[in-house]
């Protein structure tokens, strides 16, 4: 969607144009309810989450003066409604139910790989989000807010009312605590690249 | 430079953050130490695994949202006519706050009295519309921080929270009758009386009928408009457990940025120097 045509989108829905919010809730539904699922870990939360997101920008749309991005202000509500519900229902990070269908991960068809690549990447893809879901509710956050959001360390800092240098350590530190979980996972030992001896064959 | 700073480097340059002389010391770093060379291998890989993470949206999410949505328009924001403050007003509404009690929030939090009523209010019990919050359980709680939107509440027994965009100098004032709320939202320009182009009610006007005689026959109210401090925009977060507003602080011609209603009991008691504590609801 060009920003343009989302300023104007804005303006309709604004004004109680139905069908021009519901352009915007096509465009970031998506987003906000991963965000969402990434945090709570549960997907009928995260849809209630995205829900109330959705409900609050519908309220909050008349003043709403465009001085930062729909984006930004989207994610720090779901940031904070979020939070808030794990506040309210005292849900402990790693709370995750493993067989749950709905938070395996998607990983898109690649024509050009190979199905064994495939199945290697959805692992891969799976040992991640389980890793991130048993963070700390601190580290996720300023984690899924970077690599998820793709949200500078400034804009993070506004949302989580920090300075960036905070942000900055602080998602070192979050690295480095899914690094560890996931030990072995990236682990050159796993790769084909062996100084063993033997070529490398796929295990 | 030690492992634990390469770490914050490689962190940085993976986000773009860190100079190009940074990134020369990391690459000079990682040729000669195989186990950061190692690391950022890994923190490479983790990061791509990251961004690439997706999920399965639910179906019909889009529906479900759009059907929740009120039916009528938004409230165009009442503020906008008082966007800009005239001096006469606050020389005013300065005059008549000079002559209320002024009282301080004292070490009870508002509303955590014995005499509020007991069990939090469902935010069903506080109007929906017009950007209201309703966050409840018996003591002062803060709302979600939204710049961009000039009114919401958050509620506690019968508290609210609702962003005004107009000059007012910091005061906290008592309310105890209809006379004396409608005296008061008047001097923020506020009518009483339902909105003449649509026939809704206007905020006020709500207000009002929430804060009736009844409700006074029973309880008062703490008036208290403060300002945003420079610097701490973040006054209202609802991260912060406590949020500490040093009412006398303030130069007067600064625009106020919140005006709560709060149900008060009698421990509150006057001050020289008011000051507010706003304490976030504890939820265990």
């Amino acid at each position: 969607m060009f920003p343009i045509e989302e300023k104007e989108l804005i303006q309709r829905a604004r004004q109680g144009d139905h069908a021009a919010f519901e352009a915007l809730v096509g465009r970031w539904q998506k987003p906000v309810y991963h965000q969402a699922l990434r945090l709570l870990n549960d997907p009928e939360d995260a849809a209630d989450v995205t829900q109330e997101v959705f409900l609050k920008l519908w309220r909050a749309l008349p003043g709403f003066r465009g001085e930062s991005s729909l984006s930004t202000w989207l994610y720090r509500l779901t940031d904070n409604t979020a939070i808030d519900l794990l506040r309210r229902e005292k849900k402990r990070h790693g709370d995750l139910s493993l067989d749950d269908e709905n938070l395996a991960v998607c990983v898109p068809a690649d024509p050009s790989c190979s199905p064994q690549e495939q199945t290697e990447r959805r692992e891969v893809q799976s040992a991640v989000a389980d890793a991130l879901a048993q963070l700390s509710q601190e580290h996720r956050r300023v984690l899924i807010l970077r690599e998820l959001n793709g949200l500078s360390y400034e804009e993070i800092g506004q949302i989580l009312v920090l300075n960036p240098g905070t942000v900055k350590s602080r998602i070192a530190r979050a690295r480095l605590a899914l690094a560890k979980l996931l030990e072995g996972t990236f682990s050159p030992a796993s790769a084909s690249k062996s100084t063993k001896g033997g070529d490398g064959h796929e295990s | 430079m030690n492992h634990e700073q390469y770490e914050l480097l490689m962190s940085a340059a993976l986000d773009g953050e860190s100079t190009a002389e940074e990134r020369r010391e990391l690459e000079l770093h990682l040729a000669v130490c195989p186990e950061c060379a190692d690391l950022w291998k890994r923190l490479c890989a983790q990061s791509a695994a990251l961004r690439a993470m997706d999920c399965q949206l639910p179906d019909g999410l889009k529906e479900r949202i759009m059907s929740q949505l009120p039916a009528r328009k938004p409230r165009r924001s009442p503020w906008k006519r008082w966007a800009a403050a005239c001096a006469c007003l606050v020389i005013a509404v300065g005059a008549v706050f000079a002559g209320s009690r002024i009282w301080q929030a004292g070490s009870a939090a508002p509303g955590s009295s014995a005499d509020s009523p007991a069990g939090g209010s469902s935010p069903q019990a506080y109007p929906s519309e017009n950007g209201w919050e309703g966050v409840a359980d018996g003591t002062l709680k803060l709302g979600p921080q939204f710049d961009q939107c000039p009114a919401y509440a958050f509620s506690s027994a019968a508290s609210f929270c609702y962003r005004v965009d107009t000059a007012l100098p910091d005061s906290v004032c008592i309310l105890d009758s209809t006379e004396s709320l409608d005296t008061f939202l008047s001097q923020l320009q506020l009518s009483s009386s339902s909105d003449p182009d649509s026939g809704e009610d206007t905020w006020a006007s709500q207000l009002s009928q929430l804060y009736d005689a009844d409700y006074f026959s029973s309880g008062r109210l703490a008036a208290i408009v403060i300002k945003e401090a420079a610097g701490t925009p973040q006054l209202l977060d609802l991260t912060a457990a406590e949020v500490q507003v040093s009412l006398s602080r303030f130069p007067e011609d600064e625009r106020a940025d919140w005006l709560i209603l709060a149900t008060v009991d009698g421990s509150f008691s006057a001050q020289d120097d008011p000051t507010l504590t706003l304490i976030e609801a504890d939820n265990s």
